[in-house]
């Protein structure tokens, strides 16, 4: 027992001192290049590595309403494809710039409608798995990679 | 920028373990004390500062990174890491390094330091080169004071073996006794 902890005592003192004799590592020799241009550029920050909370405030406002834009889109492209024809909801007055995208939703729903529900669930299961699958290769592929580095 | 970068890279790349990433990390580190280069170039602690800065930074990249691939990289679940640790099963020369030139001795050591596995390599650099307590590494990592300690002490043991291993060979093919 004793032993045990004279040998992890002197196993401490050693790597102590042989990282407390470490020097600082030299910086590569791109840093202080890559700092210059980026502080000449105006960028505060390197870009990828910034999340929402860091965009300007035009950024987040411009993706906040498309973000809106988009969901309204859904929904309604869901309500399309889920209403039949014949029902007063499909028949809703729009703008006649855009009349050939309800046509083109309608024929797309009709469509729709036609294929067994069977399919349609089989369908989106299939693409749910394939989903899943691309995400575990995507994985997959950053573990080996991370591992080869 | 030129009296601090290698301490600034030097403290991201060795709690991240990778040059790359501590490539970027330490040019956000200098951006930020750009943006704040009025109240840091009157500063006398402008060096603690970034030391600071920079250890946040590495700590946040690691723990982003890490959320982001947690679901992929850690099934497994991992070994009991309270429990006591392993017995140490090599023979550890009364100077894991003796017979390596100064040069190689720190190549060495940056080497064996990477090699660690990152549980083992984040406490063991916050406590001898960050110079933190248990409790305050025990904070940054949100894991228990226990587990801090036993980390450390398994490092410390897995470096050493590291060390001894590459030492020898080291040493061997320097021609020393």
């Amino acid at each position: 027992m004793s032993a045990d902890r004279n040998r992890h005592e002197e196993i401490e003192r050693q790597i102590t001192r042989a990282l407390q004799s470490q020097p600082p590592r030299r910086a590569p020799s791109t840093l202080e290049r890559r700092v210059l241009a980026q502080i000449e550029a105006g960028a505060t920050a390197v870009g990828w590595r910034l999340g929402f909370a860091h965009w300007p405030i035009a950024a987040r406002v411009a993706f906040l309403a498309a973000s809106v834009g988009v969901v309204k889109i859904a929904l309604l492209v869901a309500t399309w494809l889920s209403t039949p024809l014949d029902s007063p909801a499909v028949s809703v007055q729009l703008p006649s710039q855009i009349t050939w995208l309800q046509t083109l939703f309608v024929a797309i729903g009709s469509a729709f409608h036609t294929v067994p529900s069977l399919w349609v669930h089989a369908g989106i299961a299939v693409l749910a798995l394939m989903y899943v699958a691309l995400f575990g290769i995507g994985a997959s592929a950053y573990r080996m990679v991370r591992a080869a580095h | 920028m030129r009296a601090y970068q290698d301490m600034v890279f030097s403290t991201a790349a060795r709690l991240v373990g990778d040059d790359r990433q501590a490539e970027d990390i330490a040019q956000e580190v200098f951006l930020k004390a750009f943006e704040n280069f009025g109240q840091l170039s009157t500063s006398a602690s402008a060096g603690g500062w970034l030391k600071t800065v920079a250890r946040n930074l590495s700590l946040n990249h690691i723990f982003r990174y890490r959320r982001r691939w947690r679901m992929f990289t850690e099934l497994r679940r991992e070994d009991s890491d309270e429990s006591e640790p392993a017995e140490i099963e090599f023979a550890l020369p009364d100077d894991v390094l003796a017979g390596v030139d100064a040069d190689m001795r720190h190549t060495l050591v940056e080497e064996a330091l990477q090699s660690l596995p990152e549980k083992q390599r984040l406490p063991l650099v916050l406590y001898h080169f960050e110079e933190l307590s248990y409790e305050e590494i025990a904070q940054q990592l949100d894991v228990s004071l226990a587990k801090v300690k036993t980390d450390i002490f398994r490092a410390r043991a897995a470096l050493a073996k590291v060390l001894a291993e590459r030492g020898v060979t080291a040493a061997t093919s320097l021609g020393a006794p």
